[in-house]
C-alpha cells in the first residue's frame, strides 16, 4: 500500500500566503486554519492523490461561508477579548479578599487623607483622567509597536490591546464628570466614597495597564515561545 | 442527510461532550469525529465549528495548547475545570429537552 502523501513545507507556506490573500492577517489564526486545511487536503489526496494543491485548497475553502474567514476571526477576538476582562474582574476581586484587603486598606486610609489637603475634588478627578489617558496612551501605542513579531502579527495581543483602547474610549466619561460637574467632598461620607472609588480605580488601572499587557505576552510566550520578548 | 438546522443549537453540548471523552481534540478532528459518529449523516460545517470552538474558549470552558505535529502547528482544545462542570450541565439540559420531546410527540391525542 503506497505511504499517504502529505502536504510538504513548500506547500504549508502556500496554505499561509493562500490565508494572507483571505485577510487572515494574524499568525495565531493563521496556523489553525492552516492545520485544517492542510488535514483535510491530505484527506482529500487519500481519495485523489493526483488531486492538485490549488483545487484541493479550493474544495477546502468551499465549506466554509460565502463570508470566508470574517466570522471565525470576529468570534476569535471577541473570545480573547472576553477572556481578558473575565481575568481583570478575577484579578480586580482578589483586592476585596484576604490577603490583599490589607493592602486596600492601607490605600484607602492613605487616598481618604489625601482630602484633608486643600485639593479640589475636580482636580483630583481631572488628574485621574490624565492619568488613565496617559496609561493607556503608553499601553496602546508602545505595546502596539511590540505587537509585530518577527514580521507576523499575533490576534491575542492586538484584541488584548484592543480591549484596553476600549476602556480607555469608556474613561472618557470621568472627563465629562470633570466638566459638567462641580463635585465636591462637602461631607465626611462623600470623602469616604470618594477615597473608595480611587482605591479601587487605582488597582483597576495598574491591572488593565500593566498586568494584562503582561499576561498577553506570557500567553505568548507558552504558545509561541520563538515570538516572546 | 439529517436535518442540520436541528442540531445547530446543540453544536456547544457536542463539542463539549466529545472533548470529556477524548481529553483534547484539535478542528479537523472534530468535524471527522462528528461525521464518523453519525456514519456521514451530520456534517459539522468549519464555519459553524471555528466560532463555536473560540466562543466556548472565550467563555471560559475550553483551553488551548499547541504542538507541532506533521511540521505544522496544530492547536487542541481541552476542557477547562468549567468546562467540565458545563457539560455535566448541558447533558443534563439536552437529556430533558430530548425527555419532553419524546413525551411531547408520542402524545396522542384523545378522542371524544
Amino acid at each position: 500500500m503506497m505511504p499517504s502523501k502529505k502536504v510538504n513545507e513548500e506547500q504549508l507556506d502556500a496554505l499561509f500566503d493562500f490565508m494572507r490573500s483571505k485577510r487572515v492577517r494574524y499568525y495565531d489564526l493563521q496556523v489553525e486554519l492552516v492545520d485544517h486545511f492542510a488535514s483535510a487536503i491530505e484527506e482529500l489526496w487519500r481519495e485523489d492523490p493526483k488531486l492538485s494543491l490549488e483545487a484541493a485548497i479550493h474544495k477546502v475553502y468551499d465549506e466554509f461561508p460565502v463570508t470566508g474567514f470574517s466570522s471565525v476571526i470576529d468570534k476569535q477576538t471577541q473570545a480573547i477579548q472576553k477572556e481578558a476582562w473575565r481575568w481583570v474582574f478575577r484579578a480586580w476581586t482578589t483586592y476585596f479578599r484576604w490577603p490583599k484587603i490589607l493592602l486596600s486598606i492601607a490605600v484607602l486610609l492613605a487616598v481618604r487623607l489625601l482630602f484633608y489637603l486643600p485639593i479640589s475634588f475636580s482636580l483630583s478627578l481631572w488628574v485621574t483622567c490624565l492619568i488613565i489617558f496617559c496609561g493607556g496612551f503608553w499601553t496602546i501605542f508602545w505595546s502596539k509597536r511590540k505587537a509585530t513579531r518577527k514580521e507576523k502579527r499575533f490576534l491575542r495581543l492586538e484584541a488584548t490591546y484592543s480591549a484596553i483602547h476600549h476602556f480607555v474610549s469608556f474613561t472618557n466619561v470621568l472627563f465629562y464628570i470633570t466638566l459638567f460637574n462641580n463635585l465636591e467632598a462637602t461631607t465626611d461620607w462623600i470623602a469616604w466614597l470618594m477615597s473608595f472609588f480611587f482605591t479601587y480605580l487605582t488597582f483597576l488601572l495598574y491591572i488593565i495597564f500593566y498586568r494584562l499587557p503582561k499576561k498577553a505576552e506570557e500567553d505568548l510566550r507558552r504558545h509561541f515561545p520563538a515570538y516572546a520578548n | 442527510m439529517a436535518n442540520n438546522k436541528l442540531y445547530k443549537g446543540s453544536l456547544a453540548t457536542i463539542i463539549l461532550r466529545l472533548l470529556e471523552e477524548n481529553d483534547r481534540m484539535y478542528g479537523y478532528e472534530i468535524c471527522q469525529k462528528v461525521k464518523e459518529l453519525t456514519a456521514g449523516e451530520l456534517i459539522v460545517t468549519e464555519g459553524a465549528l471555528y466560532p463555536a470552538l473560540h466562543k466556548l474558549e472565550g467563555d471560559g470552558y475550553l483551553s488551548v495548547e499547541y504542538q507541532e505535529v506533521d511540521g505544522r502547528m496544530r492547536k487542541y482544545y481541552l476542557l477547562t475545570e468549567d468546562g467540565v462542570k458545563e457539560t455535566a450541565h448541558k447533558m443534563q439540559e439536552l437529556e430533558a429537552f430530548v425527555k419532553q420531546m419524546k413525551q411531547l410527540l408520542d402524545l396522542k391525542p384523545g378522542i371524544g
